[in-house]
C-alpha cells in the first residue's frame, strides 16, 4: 500500500469502517511511514476532539420562545383567509403538478408535429401585414366616436400571423356540365342518324320506301316532341335502332345494338 | 404516578392533537442535539434564534410528517437545513461588510479563552465552510452513521464519507500548530492512533 492509498482510506480506517484485510494493510503502512503516521495522529486527535465537544444546553427561554412563536403563527393562521390557507395546503403540490402539465403539453405538441410531418405538412402560416388582409366592416358610429378609426389604423401596422388563404378551387357548375353532356349525346345521335338514313333508305324497295319514309318521319317527330332527358334519349334510341335494322338487317342490327 | 413513556409515533400523534405535554417531550428529547448543531453551524450568538426556528418548523410540520423516516432524522434534517440557510445569510452579510458577523463566525471568543485542544477544535470548526461543519457535527460530534448523515443531508453515503474526509483534512490545516503541540505532549502516541480502530474491531 502506498501513501496515497493509505491517506485515502485513513478516515474510513479511523472510523472502523474498513474490512480486516484493508485495515491491517493501512495499519502496516502507518507503522512503516512516519509522515502518514503523523497525518493519522492528527486526524485521530481531531476526531477525538470533536467527540469530546460538549453538547450545550439551550436556555429555558428557548422553549418559551418556541411556544410564543407557535402562538403567533397560529393567530396569523386564524387571521388569514380561507383561500390563503388553501393555497398553503396545495403549494407543495404545485411544482409536481406544473411539471406534469408541462410534460403533457410537450408530448401533445411533439405528437402534433410528428403527425404533421408524416401526413405532408401543410404550408406554414405566413406572416403578413394586416393591411394585406381584407378589410373588416366599417366601424360603427360608436367605434368611430371612441377611437375605432385609430384601432383600424393600428391594425394596419401590426404584423399578424394568419394562415395562408386556401388555394382557389375550380368552380363546378353541375347544371352546365349536365347540359353540355346532353348536347354532346344529341350530337352523336344526330350524326349517327345522318349516316344511317341514306344506307337504310337504299335498302328499301318499292312501296317499302314510302312506308320507311313515313316511319322515319314518325320517329323523328317523336324525338322532337320528347322532352329533354330520358324520354328524348329513348326516342333517339328508337330512331337509331330502326335505321340500323333497316340498313343492316335484323340480325346485324341486334349485334350492333348489343355492341 | 409515573409518566408513561411514549414512542415517537405516539408522540407525533399526540402533538397532532395539540397536546402540550407531547410537544414538550419532543422538545426535551431533541433540544440538545438541535441546539448543539445550530451552535456549531451558525455560532453561539444566533444559535438560540435558529433553534427556536427549527422547533417551530418541527411542530408546525408534524401534521405533514408521514413517518417515512425516523422522527430524529426528520428533526435533524430540518435543523441542518435551517442552520445552513442561516449560515448562508451570515456569509452574505459578511461579504457586504458586516464586520460584527464576520468576527463572530470566524473567531469565536472561546478560542482566546481556553487553549485546550477541544476549544481549538471548536474554534477551527467555526472557520470551516458550513457544509463541512454540518458533516463534522453530525458524524463526529453527534456520532451518527454515514447512512444517517446521508439521509439528513439528502446525499449519497459516498458523498457523506468524502465530505467527512475533506472536512477533517481542512481541520488539520487549520489546527496545524495545535496538533503539533499535541504530538509533542505525547497525548496521542504514534501507533496508538493506528491501534485504536484495531481494538474496536
Amino acid at each position: 500500500m502506498n501513501c496515497r492509498t493509505a491517506l485515502d482510506e485513513l478516515t474510513a480506517y479511523l472510523d472502523g469502517e474498513l474490512d480486516a484485510a484493508t485495515a491491517s494493510a493501512v495499519r502496516g503502512h502507518l507503522r512503516l511511514c512516519p509522515a502518514c503516521r503523523t497525518v493519522a495522529e492528527d486526524h485521530a486527535a481531531i476526531r477525538d476532539g470533536l467527540a469530546e465537544l460538549e453538547r450545550p444546553d439551550p436556555a429555558p427561554a428557548v422553549w418559551a420562545g418556541v411556544l410564543a412563536r407557535l402562538g403567533e403563527a397560529e393567530i396569523d393562521d386564524a387571521r388569514r383567509s380561507r383561500w390563503a390557507r388553501w393555497f398553503d395546503r396545495v403549494r407543495p403540490h404545485l411544482l409536481p403538478a406544473g411539471l406534469a402539465t408541462a410534460a403533457c403539453a410537450a408530448a401533445v405538441l411533439f405528437m402534433h408535429l410528428r403527425s404533421d410531418d408524416a401526413g405532408g405538412a401543410p404550408a406554414p402560416s405566413a406572416s403578413t401585414w394586416a393591411h394585406d388582409a381584407p378589410q373588416g366592416p366599417a366601424p360603427s358610429r360608436r367605434e368611430a366616436a371612441y377611437g375605432g378609426g385609430q384601432r383600424r389604423e393600428l391594425a394596419t401596422q401590426v404584423p399578424v400571423e394568419v394562415a395562408p388563404p386556401p388555394a382557389p378551387r375550380p368552380t363546378v357548375d353541375a347544371s352546365a356540365e349536365l347540359a353540355g353532356e346532353v348536347a354532346r349525346l344529341e350530337e352523336v345521335f344526330r350524326t349517327t342518324t345522318a349516316e344511317l338514313l341514306p344506307l337504310a333508305r337504299a335498302e328499301q324497295r318499292g312501296a317499302a320506301v314510302q312506308r320507311f319514309d313515313r316511319d322515319v318521319a314518325a320517329l323523328e317527330a317523336a324525338v322532337v316532341r320528347a322532352p329533354a332527358g330520358k324520354a328524348r334519349d329513348q326516342a333517339w334510341h328508337a330512331l337509331v335502332s330502326f335505321l340500323e335494322r333497316s340498313a343492316l338487317g335484323e340480325a346485324a342490327a341486334r349485334v350492333a345494338v348489343n355492341r | 404516578m409515573a409518566t408513561p413513556v411514549l414512542d415517537d409515533r405516539e408522540l407525533v400523534a399526540a402533538c397532532q392533537r395539540g397536546e402540550r405535554r407531547a410537544m414538550e417531550a419532543i422538545y426535551h428529547q431533541y433540544k440538545r442535539r438541535v441546539f448543539g448543531l445550530c451552535h456549531r453551524i451558525v455560532g453561539p450568538g444566533e444559535a438560540e434564534e435558529v433553534a427556536q426556528d427549527v422547533f417551530v418548523r418541527v411542530f408546525r410540520g408534524l401534521g405533514n410528517f408521514r413517518g417515512d423516516s425516523q422522527l430524529g432524522t426528520w428533526v435533524y434534517r430540518l435543523a441542518v437545513n435551517a442552520a445552513l440557510t442561516h449560515a448562508g445569510k451570515q456569509r452574505r452579510r459578511a461579504e457586504i461588510g458586516d464586520d460584527d458577523h464576520l468576527a463572530q463566525v470566524a473567531a469565536p471568543a472561546a478560542m482566546q479563552r481556553d487553549p485546550r485542544l477541544s476549544d481549538r477544535v471548536e474554534a477551527a470548526m467555526a472557520r470551516l465552510p458550513a457544509g463541512y461543519r454540518a458533516i463534522l457535527v453530525l458524524h463526529d460530534v453527534e456520532g451518527l452513521s454515514h447512512e444517517e448523515c446521508a439521509a439528513i443531508l439528502d446525499c449519497r453515503v459516498g458523498t457523506s464519507k468524502s465530505q467527512l474526509h475533506k472536512a477533517r483534512g481542512k481541520m488539520r490545516e487549520l489546527l496545524g500548530p495545535a496538533l503539533a503541540a499535541e504530538r509533542d505532549l505525547g497525548r496521542h502516541a504514534g501507533v496508538a492512533a493506528a491501534d485504536r480502530p484495531a481494538e474496536a474491531e
